[in-house]
């Protein structure tokens, strides 16, 4: 019985094998030393690469303004999407849950290219949003929108909704409204009802989205590409640039072991968090 | 006397989970055309021992027959049994029909042939109007029908199942219990079921088998279940409310009870009893009478606490200070009120002692 | 009073967030029927002809075609992948089972961009060159914890008793499997498929380190021409895969109301 369970195991363990082995051998690349204005590279092994980054202030920069970029946009995510997720959750009318959760679908099988195309239309010079605004005489000329951060922070967070809201609508059914509606009867106001009753009791969720969010964020590229227009460099382009212009893979390896490291570890931070806030609210609970 | 070869036997069966015995030392022998009920609470053991006969779980010792062949090693796909699970398992993307003729489908019989026996065994279980249509369309009852009928067609050696009725409504469930029974008769197919439910192992039962921490604690006839409980916790577990802790003595040179509060119950003469040992008495309500205080058949006396109708008897709960017992009588006797001060007599020969 | 305050602000969230979703996507599709070459909204004149030059325009041909590739290879191979997978996962025990979980998940964590450079260079080692093959082995790499996870969910309404009975009545493992699991498991296998095929399709971060001259996919393609030219191809290309988008969610839509019926009790 046991050995059939391996055999069936066997795709996944290729698979996996596969992309360890990559991780292994990038990890091992970033030791090596480039050879200058080619794209060869060889040993001698050194961590002169790693260290490289460290010293770098260019590179330490923006890894640094990326996490945080990423933590803002996850709290835009949060604030624009639990509410919106509770709308689909608890609204009367079955035909609109349907509609929202289509939507939803629909803007997620889209593709990331073309909806960071479409906001390039709409928040450029000759966009739609300037249009309007110069046209009801609320500004005077058009605001720069794209080719910089407000650009890039709109579309990503266009980009993050429908995962953290699809991610959050289901616990949010969950809670039966029975519960919500028996706090209401015992004298809390709606207000008291949602942070005291509703948040706690899907805050599991709530992190689970934070955390996919979060990843989505720091793992921009496309986005800043085409929306940044130079300016914005994630540490993904980052990445980019010293594979694509600099021709040095090893440390372009090297800045992504980094890069993973600080990654997972905020993650990892994101599901502290949430075994921290669980314990703390039934603590409370008695 | 030529013994004729039980359909099933298992001969010291054994199942053990880490530090959980599931099955210990179980040994058993169904004979053909009977229809056995393995009884008792959730998780004795009882559908443990079910899925090791069907080929489900391997005994860690023991072995199985069946009609005098050891099966102990073979799959459940090589086994002559058929097993009408407790969700009822039905194929949900597949008709009635096909459900029913999916295990015809390994036989070599013709279209027509297999047609045939699916329709019939369809009838037989009164289904045959739902051929066509599928699991999620059919009420719990007759989805149980249909299980039924898959196991049935392909005449299995020995039908097994799994608590049937348990998802069914009171009365469904005393109907089904009843057409099953009449089923089993006019097919004469050896089944074997498990439940929890006592009135059902009596319905349906030749045999019970109460079972009780993986062991079998008693095996036999339901009559012979209730009259002559062989421990306590068959005795419990058959309903009888009035079963009392104490040690068995002699007293004045007569088999005596004690109860563990003090108070002597004599018993029968030929009561066989050691004396000194820790033993329970259970009397059944209906062995039981309520006579006035001062009768001198009154073998104790108390204080009448509560009465209630159940169908055509009477049950009363009399308190007698060390104890409470329950007595059921006719309701034609001389009605008793809540408050009064009664007698009970006990029938000396239905008085049962038990080991602990 | 008060409560209709309340339900009014609510709508009118509601209607907000709708059009900040769809935004995008309608004045997109609107562009790319406008006789203009430079967006204007309203459009001065309908017009097709942009949608002539995309099928026309060779880089897009081409970069249609890698993409079709791409798919219709990784797609049925990671489903493949997948199947054997989560059935060992629902229905064996074994240790380390939560961090086999995680591991098999964790593609979706890393981000694109790191995974582009760790396989680059794992292809650098073993010299294979051809973009088209790189790109295939990265896609069923990444795209494999899609399938898997929608195939995962769809076991838990797989009544693993109906497999048991199956056996019970005569039918070995693999047969069981091929006639009751599977036809069960059409849910997760469209679900899984949608996924897998929509990201092949559209990923560009893992991709645009993998590609080779000749095997430009849409998205890279489409980011080129957005580098270097201000028309609305691109918005044609992006309609085009709403409209995509759109059928595929009504198709499934669809498929998920017939298998409502067939779901026991």
């Amino acid at each position: 019985m046991k050995c059939r369970a391996r055999l069936l195991l066997l795709p996944a363990a290729v698979l996996m094998a596969i992309f360890f082995g990559a991780f292994l051998v990038f990890a091992a690349v970033g030791m090596l030393t480039s050879a200058p204005g080619t794209p060869g590279y060889s040993a001698p092994l050194t961590f002169n690469n790693y260290l490289r980054f460290f010293t770098d202030p260019v590179g330490l920069g923006i890894l640094g303004w990326t996490v945080i970029f990423s933590l803002l946009l996850t709290a835009a995510t949060i604030v624009a999407g639990y509410p919106f997720a509770y709308l689909i959750a608890r609204t009367q009318w079955p035909w609109a849950r349907n509609l929202l959760l289509g939507v939803l679908l629909v803007t997620f099988l889209c593709g990331s290219i073309s909806r960071a195309y479409g906001w390039l239309i709409l928040l450029g010079r000759r966009g739609l949003v300037n249009e309007a605004l110069m046209w009801t005489g609320l500004i005077d000329h058009p605001l720069a929108l794209i080719y910089n951060v407000s650009g890039v922070f709109i579309a990503l967070l266009h980009f993050t909704l429908p995962y953290f809201v699809l991610t959050v609508f289901g616990a949010i059914r969950a809670v039966p409204s029975q519960v919500e509606e028996s706090a209401r009867d015992l004298g809390a106001s709606a207000l008291r009802v949602f942070f005291q009753i509703t948040v706690p009791l899907t805050l599991p969720a709530i992190v689970g989205g934070a955390a996919l969010a979060f990843s989505l964020a720091i793992s921009a590229f496309a986005f800043p590409l085409l929306l940044g227009g130079g300016r914005v460099r994630l540490i993904s382009n980052y990445i980019y640039d010293q594979l694509f212009v600099a021709f040095d893979l090893p440390f372009a390896a090297a800045v992504s072991s980094l890069f993973l490291i600080v990654a997972l570890a905020i993650l990892w931070g994101f599901f502290a968090i949430e075994r921290w806030a669980t314990r703390a609210v039934y603590r409370r609970a008695g | 006397m030529a013994l004729a070869t039980p359909a099933l036997e298992l001969v010291g069966l054994r199942k053990q989970y880490g530090e959980h015995l599931a099955v210990g030392n179980v040994s058993l022998a169904v004979p053909k055309g009977s229809l056995l009920t393995l009884l008792g609470p959730s998780g004795c053991g009882k559908s443990t021992l079910l899925r090791m006969i069907a080929g489900f779980i391997k005994p860690d010792s023991g072995s199985i027959s069946i009609e005098g062949q050891d099966v102990t090693a073979l799959l459940p796909e090589r086994r002559p049994t058929a097993m009408v699970f407790q969700s009822y398992a039905l194929f949900p993307h597949m008709s009635v029909f096909d459900n029913v003729a999916f295990g015809l489908k390994l036989r070599k019989l013709s279209s027509a042939q297999r047609r045939a026996k699916v329709e019939a065994t369809l009838a037989l279980v009164r289904m045959e109007s739902f051929a066509e249509r599928f699991p999620s369309e059919l009420s719990g009852g007759q989805q149980q029908r249909v299980a039924l009928a898959r196991c049935l067609v392909i005449e299995p050696q020995i039908l097994l199942l799994d608590e049937p009725f348990g998802a069914l409504d009171r009365h469904l469930r005393e109907e089904m219990q009843v057409e099953l029974r009449k089923l089993q008769r006019q097919l004469g197919i050896t089944m074997l079921v498990v439940t929890h439910d006592q009135d059902e192992a009596f319905i349906l039962s030749d045999v019970v088998a109460v079972m009780n921490g993986g062991r079998i604690e008693q095996l036999a006839t339901p009559a012979d279940l209730y009259d002559r409980p062989a421990t306590c916790f068959v005795a419990r577990f058959m309903g009888i409310p009035n079963v009392l802790p104490g040690t068995a003595v002699h007293y004045q040179g007569k088999p005596t009870f004690r109860h563990e509060k003090g108070a002597l119950i004599g018993l029968g003469q030929d009561t066989n009893i050691v004396a000194g040992e820790m033993a329970h008495l259970a009397l059944r309500p209906e062995t039981l009478r309520l006579v006035p205080p001062a009768d001198d058949q009154a073998d104790m006396t108390g204080t009448l606490v509560f009465v209630t109708l159940i169908g055509s008897r009477l049950q009363y709960e009399v308190d007698l200070g060390w104890t409470t017992l329950q007595v059921v009588m006719p309701r034609a006797e001389q009605t008793w009120q809540p408050g009064q001060s009664v007698g009970i007599a006990i029938d000396r020969r239905h008085a049962i002692v038990l080991s602990a | 009073m008060k409560h209709y305050l309340g339900k009014a602000l609510w709508l009118l969230f509601g209607v907000a967030m709708l059009s900040f979703l769809l935004a995008p996507v309608i004045f997109t599709a609107v562009y790319s029927v406008g006789e203009s070459r430079y967006f204007q909204f309203p459009p001065q004149a309908w017009s097709l002809q942009w949608y002539t030059a995309f099928f026309r325009a060779q880089k897009f041909y081409d970069a249609m075609i890698n993409s079709a590739i791409l798919a219709v290879v990784v797609t049925p191979l990671c489903l493949l992948a997948a199947l054997p997978t989560a059935h060992a996962l629902a229905r064996y025990r074994f240790p380390g089972q939560r961090w086999i979980d995680a591991l098999v998940l964790s593609p979706l964590i890393v981000p694109g961009v790191i995974t582009g450079v760790a396989l680059l260079s794992l292809f650098r080692i073993l010299h294979q060159d051809i973009g088209l093959v790189r790109m295939s082995v990265a896609m069923m790499v990444v795209c494999f914890p899609y399938a898997l996870r929608a195939l995962a969910a769809n076991y838990q309404a797989v009544d693993p008793a109906t497999e048991e009975a199956a056996r019970d009545l005569g039918y070995g493992p693999l047969r069981t499997w091929w006639t009751i699991t599977l036809p069960q498991l059409r849910t997760g296998l469209l679900a899984g498929a949608v996924f897998v095929f929509v990201e092949v399709i559209d990923n560009f971060s893992v991709n645009v380190f993998l590609v080779d001259l000749h095997s430009n996919t849409l998205p890279i393609a489409a980011y080129q021409h957005i580098r270097d030219v201000d028309d609305p191809l691109v918005a044609v290309m992006s309609t085009l895969l709403s409209i995509l988008s759109v059928l595929l969610v009504l198709g499934f839509s669809r498929m998920m109301g017939q298998e409502r019926m067939f779901k026991n009790r």
